[in-house]
């Protein structure tokens, strides 16, 4: 985009009145967009360019007026999709493909009638690295994802919620072992609350790890047996729901277009 | 138009996906030139029939620069029928009172 000062200074008067609250840059950009289309309209029907920038500007309304009124979307929006994020989201699909790989192995050997759970250590051995390997894979993948979702959500961002929410994740991964287990649900937890209404997805890998923790939960109050039929058949639903949220979520975040972000707009 | 405008900006989104400018463009031609809201007024309208749903959006890079497109979603176009068919039936009340009036002929 080509320098205009005119544009520019009505961008950061309108910047300023959605000062602190959340991601006014996006929103900017998209004024930006719109006052460009509209000067391009009046030139093309034989307006000069000055005088095509000034109608441009006060068909839009006063920024004083507009800004405030812009605010509330501010504090909604996401940040734009970048590279990472896109990158991020493929991560994220391989991931949702290798947990539903990984969860392949156990319901082979416990649903149906085999002797590969029961065939000395070297089948056994082969069970856990065949369920194991995609398992973590699928773990790390799906923190890479939890990565880029945050991102798109707009963390990490300055102010004390971020902090906040960030140290209370932090202590939370230290204090519930496995930490690994338990980093990709908080991270995604960082942007969860805002991303639901867009990532509908993301509520099937939710509804899983709530129903996979509810059900642990209640195994181990009542002291039952961890790897009952029943209970490895309720996990291999819950983590298929995992995976599948993870595997379209992925998708989804994948399928956005990386924005350059044009340094010459606003800074402000 | 209070009230009014996130069904008309739903019912040009119904014809196709586009980004702010077209909407307020197409509501403008659509209308006849009569509904000439300032343009920035149109953009929380949009933003909020995203938030709840109704609306999606994405962006592409047009001309060298970010732009953002809204598409009607299928619980968007849910909620013009419904929109739709209250306004139908409070025009066609309006109506009926009003033809029941006699008008003084203009000169």
């Amino acid at each position: 985009m080509a320098h205009d000062p005119l544009i520019e200074s009505y961008l950061l008067r309108l910047a300023a009145g959605m000062k602190g609250a959340g991601h006014p840059q996006p929103l900017l950009y998209e004024v930006a967009d719109h006052l460009l289309e509209r000067i391009d309209h009046y030139t093309a029907a034989g307006v000069t360019l000055e005088t095509a920038r000034h109608l441009a500007l006060a068909d839009f309304g006063d920024p004083e007026l507009v800004g405030p009124g812009l605010v509330a979307a501010a504090i909604r929006t996401r940040a734009l999709p970048t590279a990472f994020t896109r990158a991020s989201g493929r991560v994220g699909m391989a991931a949702g493909v290798s947990l539903l790989f990984a969860l392949a192995v156990p319901a082979i050997v416990f649903l149906v009638p085999t002797d590969l759970a029961s065939g000395g250590a070297r089948n056994e051995n082969l069970v856990m690295w065949s369920f194991g390997v995609p398992f973590v894979t699928s773990l790390i993948g799906t923190t890479v994802l939890a990565a880029g979702l945050s991102r798109r959500a707009g963390y990490p961002r300055t102010g004390w919620p971020a902090m906040a929410s960030l140290g209370v994740s932090a202590v939370a991964s230290v204090l519930f072992w496995p930490p690994w287990l338990w980093g990709a649900p908080l991270l995604l937890g960082l942007g969860l609350l805002r991303l639901l209404s867009h990532q509908r997805h993301l509520t099937m890998s939710v509804a899983g790890v709530a129903l996979a923790l509810t059900v642990g939960a209640i195994e181990a109050y009542g002291a039952q047996e961890w790897f009952s039929p029943r209970i490895v058949v309720i996990g291999i639903g819950a983590l298929a729901f995992v995976g599948l949220g993870v595997l379209l979520t992925g998708r989804r975040l994948s399928s956005e277009i990386p924005m350059r972000h044009p340094d010459d707009l606003v800074t402000g | 138009m209070k009230g009014h405008l996130d069904m008309l900006l739903l019912a040009v989104l119904a014809e196709g996906p586009k980004h702010g400018y077209a909407v307020i463009a197409s509501l403008r031609r659509r209308s006849g030139e009569v509904f000439d809201l300032p343009d920035g007024t149109v953009y929380p309208a949009l933003h909020r029939l995203e938030e709840t749903g109704c609306l999606s959006s994405e962006w592409s890079q047009v001309k060298g620069r970010p732009r953002r497109t809204y598409r009607i979603t299928r619980r968007g176009r849910s909620a013009l029928g419904k929109q739709h068919a209250v306004w139908n039936a409070f025009a066609a009340a309006v109506k009926s009172v009003l033809e029941e009036v006699r008008w003084p002929t203009t000169p």
